[in-house]
């Protein structure tokens, strides 16, 4: 579970990029972050993970408070950042093991789960090479396997869908499903708005840092009668 | 001429440093700087000035009152060229930018003339101000007038044109010639070997000055430019005309230094149109497919290690694999006795293994003080040099938020960076030392005592370094090299590396010549005095760089 309560983080002193969020992602629930360019997505899932500090308000994972007790917070945690470029001259299994190692996943479970993510997104073969020869799309593919290696209660996921191949994006938006029908939390950002329109239960939409609408797509197209989520979204930010 | 002055200024751009994020950290850039400029650039330019004021002063009444400064503007550019080639073929192949400006309508000269002017303006600030400290000791010693001092001005920042468009040359046709090894990294490796062996062969070089009778060199003077003066103003044709240009106040030298310089930047860039493009395009990193046999075991031959070790592993593992720090951050960690080498041969005694352990065996104090210092200036300089701590941090570059978001304290990771930082200077140390205190037949005690001083002050180091890179990171880098090139932490690192070694080494040599002190006494004065700064390093850096970590926020 995922409580974010009045959260604000003004960079440099002047830029106001999230103003006063509030959120509250329940077990077994998806909620899409759904925003433009610059919204303040990306600042609140660094500040969910304990990236950026917030000025004020509170973040708690799972009962832990990412500040006072962050350690276990991070530990409930699967992030996946905007970039995949991360740590090329590894070798992808290398990669693995070092967040299994972090998150201290037992050789066994490590084994089985490298085993099933890497035949999932079509990774075995190139486990063993550096990640710097890997496309953009497998590197986000490791990525994904990184951050769910340690099967995380709560995933946080930025832009997970950017980059990967049809197959791999529907294995990816799957497992979302399973995991949240799991009774787990999934808290996506996505500019792809039929992903969230199948996928989430909830959606958040934010524009310069604050919250325009959080609640069910149903409750959205309520307000918004005889318009698509596409012209709904460009309506609200549009009027911001 | 638009493209290239805003390729031009967005590369200079990403050269510098980010500001501070408050004012505790500010006020420290602030210190270190000042310690930088006084601790190295200030007493470096006054040594070399005072040098060639020493030179012009002596030659004069032979008529050659400008081969000091002519030698030491040659050895500049040398410098200036060693250092530039791999610079230059980083900046032109291998930065990360290259991919996003091939696609762009841009001729081939607009890129290669806008990153020469880059990395000329990022390598040229240090060595204007040592070329102005030449140009004070020779106009001092020669008693220059007005318009000769004006004149020399516009020698101080365009000097490096002509070593730099050489190394631009050099690496074009070896990167349009070398197609067929398509990979980056084996080429990388390739260039980094190549700079090596440079290295070595020019310090081999220096060392074949040993014989170098000064009577003899005055003869040859006499009877008129040494050979090897005429080769190096054949090679570098701007220094012997920018030093006739305030030498002898003359106007046409000037214009003869300018068009010299002219005409060497139109042949580059000539060049460029037609060896750039092939060079740069087509070099990438792919990555073939495992076969089935090796595949089954990848998985199968995962080992469980704890999260420190784990991270360790992957610290080295990078430093091991980039080329860039493999070879600035590890190599020269074993390449000092190369260094050591040139040295000894360039003393007017002769130094070897045998009489090295002929000294020990009579007893002789002196070698005893001279490996103590020794070990001490060493160690503090190789861990300085190599930069793996005073990097620590801004290696970490747009991955630094990974530092932040695993739940590994800030204070395992602080210490395994320090403890990778530690390792390779004293590996570096310790593979030569080892054997050569068994082949000097030197007593179990003294060496103890040395590797113990060589172990402390490698740790003192390398806590300060990593201390000083948390105080402000180098975060936002397009390569390995920028990362530490522009990092300025490197450079303060050394400042105080080097302020500490002096401070001991001087500090303990005066102590024992000027004083009865038994060299047991020393020997325990050093060893308590690391031991009490490493302790007072380790904690207050131990506190305050963690807070640092956790403080930063990405730039």
């Amino acid at each position: 579970m995922i409580q974010i309560e009045n959260i604000t983080k003004t960079y440099n002193n002047s830029i106001r990029a999230v103003d006063s969020l509030n959120l509250t992602v329940k077990d077994g629930e998806i909620v899409g972050f759904i925003g433009p360019n610059g919204a303040g997505k990306s600042t609140t899932l660094k500040m969910l993970t304990g990236i950026l500090k917030p000025d004020s308000g509170s973040i708690h994972i799972n009962e832990f408070d990412i500040r006072k007790n962050a350690l276990e917070a991070k530990q409930c945690i699967g992030y996946i950042a905007d970039s995949p470029d991360m740590f090329l001259r590894l070798k992808g299994i290398e990669f693995l093991n070092l967040i299994s190692d972090i998150y201290k996943v037992p050789l066994d479970v490590r084994k089985e789960r490298i085993s099933s993510f890497a035949a999932r997104f079509d990774l075995t073969d190139i486990l063993d090479k550096p990640m710097q020869g890997y496309s953009h799309g497998m590197r986000q593919k490791m990525m994904v396997t990184a951050a769910l290696v340690h099967n995380p209660s709560v995933w946080i996921l930025d832009e997970p869908l950017t980059g990967l191949d049809p197959k791999s994006a529907y294995e990816l938006k799957h497992m979302m499903r399973e995991h949240a029908d799991a009774g787990n939390s999934v808290l996506f950002s996505t500019h792809v708005l039929e992903v969230a329109e199948k996928l989430c239960d909830k959606v958040l939409i934010i524009n310069h840092g604050k919250t325009l609408f959080y609640g069910t797509l149903e409750e959205l197209k309520e307000q918004y009668p005889d318009m698509d989520l596409e012209k709904i979204f460009l309506e609200m930010t549009a009027h911001e | 001429m638009n493209k290239y002055l805003s390729l031009t200024k967005t590369f200079i751009s990403s050269v510098e440093m980010s500001k501070p994020q408050d004012k505790r950290r500010a006020a420290m850039m602030v210190v270190l700087s000042l310690f930088a400029v006084f601790g190295i650039l200030i007493p470096i330019s006054f040594g070399a000035g005072f040098l060639v004021h020493v030179t012009t002063s002596l030659l004069s009444p032979m008529g050659y009152s400008d081969l000091g400064i002519t030698l030491m503007l040659h050895a500049i550019s040398i410098f200036t060229f060693i250092f530039g080639i791999s610079v230059i073929l980083n900046e032109l192949y291998f930065s990360n930018d290259i991919e996003y400006l091939l696609p762009w309508p841009l001729r081939a000269y607009q890129i290669v003339a806008a990153k020469f002017t880059a990395t000329g303006f990022s390598e040229n600030i240090m060595q204007a101000i040592l070329v102005l400290a030449c140009v004070i000791g020779y106009g001092t010693a020669a008693r220059m007038g007005l318009l000769n001092w004006l004149l020399s001005v516009v020698g101080l920042i365009t000097l490096p044109i002509i070593p730099l468009v050489y190394c631009t040359i050099i690496c074009m046709f070896i990167m349009a010639f070398t197609r067929l090894i398509k990979n980056k990294d084996i080429m990388q490796r390739i260039s980094v070997i190549l700079i090596f062996l440079f290295i070595i062969v020019l310090f081999w070089g220096i060392a074949s000055f040993q014989n170098m009778d000064m009577d003899l060199t005055m003869r040859a003077l006499s009877k008129g430019e040494p050979e090897f003066m005429k080769l190096l103003n054949m090679l570098l044709p701007g220094v012997p005309l920018f030093v006739k240009t305030f030498s002898e106040g003359s106007f046409f030298a000037l214009i003869q230094y300018l068009a010299i310089n002219a005409v060497w930047i139109v042949v580059m860039l000539a060049l460029s149109e037609v060896l750039y493009f092939k060079g740069v395009i087509g070099r990438t990193g792919s990555v073939r497919k495992s076969s089935a046999k090796h595949r089954a075991t990848i998985i199968e031959k995962c080992r469980v290690h704890s999260p420190g070790f784990s991270y360790f592993l992957k610290e080295v593992r990078i430093l091991l694999r980039t080329p860039i720090f493999f070879s600035n951050c590890i190599l020269v960690n074993f390449l000092w006795p190369v260094l050591i080498y040139g040295v000894i041969k360039l003393l007017p005694y002769h130094i070897s293994i045998a009489s090295l352990r002929a000294q020990y065996a009579s007893g002789d104090i002196n070698i005893r003080v001279f490996f103590l210092f020794g070990t001490v200036a060493l160690s503090v300089i190789v861990t300085a040099l190599n930069s793996i701590s005073s990097n620590a941090i801004s290696r970490e570059g747009k991955h630094f938020s990974f530092m932040k978001y695993i739940p590994v304290p800030y204070k395992t990771q602080w210490n395994v960076k320090v403890r990778v930082g530690i390792l390779f200077p004293v590996l570096g140390i310790f593979i030569y030392y080892i054997p050569l205190f068994i082949l000097i037949r030197m007593p179990l005690t003294d060496s103890l005592l040395y590797l113990g001083i060589c172990l402390l002050s490698v740790c003192l180091i390398a806590y300060l370094g990593i201390y000083i890179d948390s105080n402000q990171p180098k975060l936002i880098w397009d390569d390995e090299l920028s990362a530490l090139r522009e990092n300025y932490n490197t450079f303060f690192t050394m400042a105080i590396a080097i302020g500490i070694g002096l401070f001991i080494c001087l500090g303990g040599f005066l102590l024992f010549y000027r004083t009865d002190i038994i060299f047991s006494a020393i020997a325990v004065i050093v060893l308590l005095l690391l031991t009490t700064a490493n302790l007072l390093v380790f904690i207050l850096t131990s506190v305050h760089g963690v807070k640092n970590i956790e403080e930063q926020e990405e730039t």
